[in-house]
């Protein structure tokens, strides 16, 4: 197994969840991913894997990075396979499509840094992985992801609420 | 030690502090209820969010098309499901409302409220069978509730059919609550009989149009049949008439078959002779000879139409039938009721010539 095979073993999972989280698209969260998989081909050696392969995936979104079209060959390859092993996600109900429109309005709320911090924390990143995957003091990741947390909670509620009345004026 | 701040208490949930830090929160925490409560609500928003951020997880696919239609079928399956159901209670109310439409209609079978004694035979053909299959399309529906309104309004115009019997006084039909009085007025005080096969006609007799009174002697004869009700039976339409108070009648029409019988029900049914129906369309009816021949021996006994064979079978439980074949339609028709076979024989004059002479009744109105 290539090096860059244990690193697509290991980490694409948790990375196209976290951009797809971040984007909103499946295969865009895959296309960047995979991108982010050849960039760490380039590198001759990563001190955080983690850490980076989220920094590079994050700038790569925000940067709307060109693609390495051959090289992502065999990495689409590899996540097809990938995809094949994993559980089908749940059929999608109606109540399931408005959740998730809640909660990308919700997420799209916040601010770029928190947004980050926090989906990248889902993902097991560390505070010192975030820290430098963002380009933070770690000191301060605590306070971006209590606010990123308790803003994404409240106004995903607030959302819910209207929501609620909505359906009650409806109703009656 | 002050109380900690919300970045703190995250990071001690998320296990970012070293063991120092760690102790000291833990230790302040289990004095001040204050900052449980924070810590509660820490906890509370890191599960929230979790949980919020998981619904995101069945993201769309926007760049390969493939991937994308199982999710983008999602609201099309809803649409769908929806006007299924859209379409299942709109038949509902179909056929309600056409169960209503015969309730209407069977009220005018209680001799009390009809005081028009003489109501002829209406024969409702060609319409599809209530209880068919296809009653289930906003077509059919669609037909069906039409057929309703025509039902309505033919019981009004055959309710007030003066007869020889009864003078003909004024008519309190079907209640009063049922029968549009509108119809009842402008029906013509005659008789409103339809031939079978006619739809058309059977519209214009019900509006009211008829005029002219070709057999009136004949029916100064006779207490003409009237139509009381339709029931629904599969494949087939009934027509439930009335040849005497009290004693029933019933048509069915067997659609696929092209087929008619008229069942006949009760007993204490008032003979008188009769004149045959005409025969307008007999080709259409030398087309189906066979069947003639094969009941052109019972035929032979009866005074019906020379044209016209008939059979005659009787059930152990007394229940007697008569089948022919309508001379006009071409179509088979069964006369079963508890009657002797004259009698049957009797009532199949009767439903005849009230259709003759409804047939000519519309004729003369165009």
């Amino acid at each position: 197994m290539t090096d860059v095979e244990r690193l697509f073993r290991t980490y694409n999972a948790a990375l196209v969840r976290y951009l797809t989280r971040r984007l909103g698209d499946r295969d865009w969260a895959e296309e960047v991913a995979q991108e982010t998989f050849v960039r760490a081909l380039r590198q001759t050696s990563i001190q955080n894997e983690r850490a980076w392969l989220f920094a590079v995936a994050t700038n790569l979104v925000r940067d709307e990075a060109r693609k390495d079209v051959r090289r992502r060959k065999h990495l689409a390859l590899l996540a097809e396979q990938e995809r094949e092993s994993a559980v089908e996600p749940e059929e999608t109900t109606l109540e399931r499509a408005q959740e998730a429109a809640m909660a990308r309005k919700a997420v799209d709320a916040l601010a770029e840094r928190d947004r980050l911090a926090l989906l990248m924390r889902e993902e097991g990143l560390d505070y010192n992985e975030i820290a430098e995957a963002l380009e933070l003091s770690p000191g301060s990741v605590g306070t971006t992801l209590s606010r990123a947390r308790r803003r994404l909670v409240e106004s995903y509620e607030a959302l819910q609420k209207s929501r609620e009345e909505r359906e009650k004026n409806a109703a009656s | 030690m002050q109380h900690l701040d919300e970045g703190t208490i995250h990071s001690w949930l998320d296990g970012a502090l070293n063991a120092e830090e760690a102790a000291r929160v833990e230790a302040h925490v289990k004095e001040c209820a204050q900052c449980q409560a924070a810590v509660a609500e820490a906890r509370g928003f890191i599960a929230a969010s979790s949980r919020i951020l998981t619904a995101l997880d069945n993201a769309p696919r926007g760049v390969i098309p493939a991937a994308v239609p199982k999710r983008r079928l999602d609201p099309m399956v809803w649409r769908i499901a929806a006007s299924v159901l859209v379409v299942a209670l709109g038949s509902v109310l179909v056929i309600r409302e056409r169960g209503i439409g015969e309730k209407i209609y069977t009220t005018t079978e209680s001799p009390d409220t009809v005081s028009a004694s003489a109501p002829p035979v209406t024969v409702l053909s060609n319409q599809k069978p209530a209880a068919a299959p296809q009653s289930a399309n906003a077509g059919s529906g669609k037909r069906e509730a039409g057929s309703v309104g025509q039902n309505r309004s033919q019981a009004a115009a055959v309710a007030t059919t003066p007869t020889r019997v009864a003078a003909p006084s004024p008519a309190s039909v079907g209640g009063g609550n049922t029968a549009p009085r509108q119809d009842l007025n402008k029906a013509a005080a005659v008789p409103q009989v339809t031939a079978q096969n006619a739809p058309g006609r059977f519209e214009a007799a019900a509006a009211g149009r008829g005029s002219a009174v070709p057999s009136m002697d004949a029916m100064a004869d006779e207490q003409p049949v009237r139509v009381v009700g339709r029931p629904r039976a599969l494949g087939e339409k009934l027509t439930l008439y009335e040849v005497a108070p009290g004693d029933t009648v019933m048509l069915a029409e067997q659609v696929e078959m092209e087929l008619q019988s008229v069942v006949v029900t009760g007993a204490g049914v008032s003979l008188q002779g009769a004149t045959a129906a005409a025969a307008p369309e007999a080709k259409r009816a030398a087309k189906l000879a066979p069947t003639q021949d094969t009941q052109r021996s019972a035929q032979a006994q009866a005074p019906a139409p020379p044209a016209v064979s008939v059979s005659f079978a009787q059930t152990p439980d007394g229940t007697a039938t008569l089948t022919w074949r309508d001379s006009a339609s071409g179509k088979v028709m069964r006369l079963s009721g508890h009657h002797t076979r004259a009698e049957l024989e009797e009532i199949r004059r009767r439903i005849e010539r009230a259709r003759t002479a409804a047939a000519d009744s519309v004729k003369k109105d165009r």
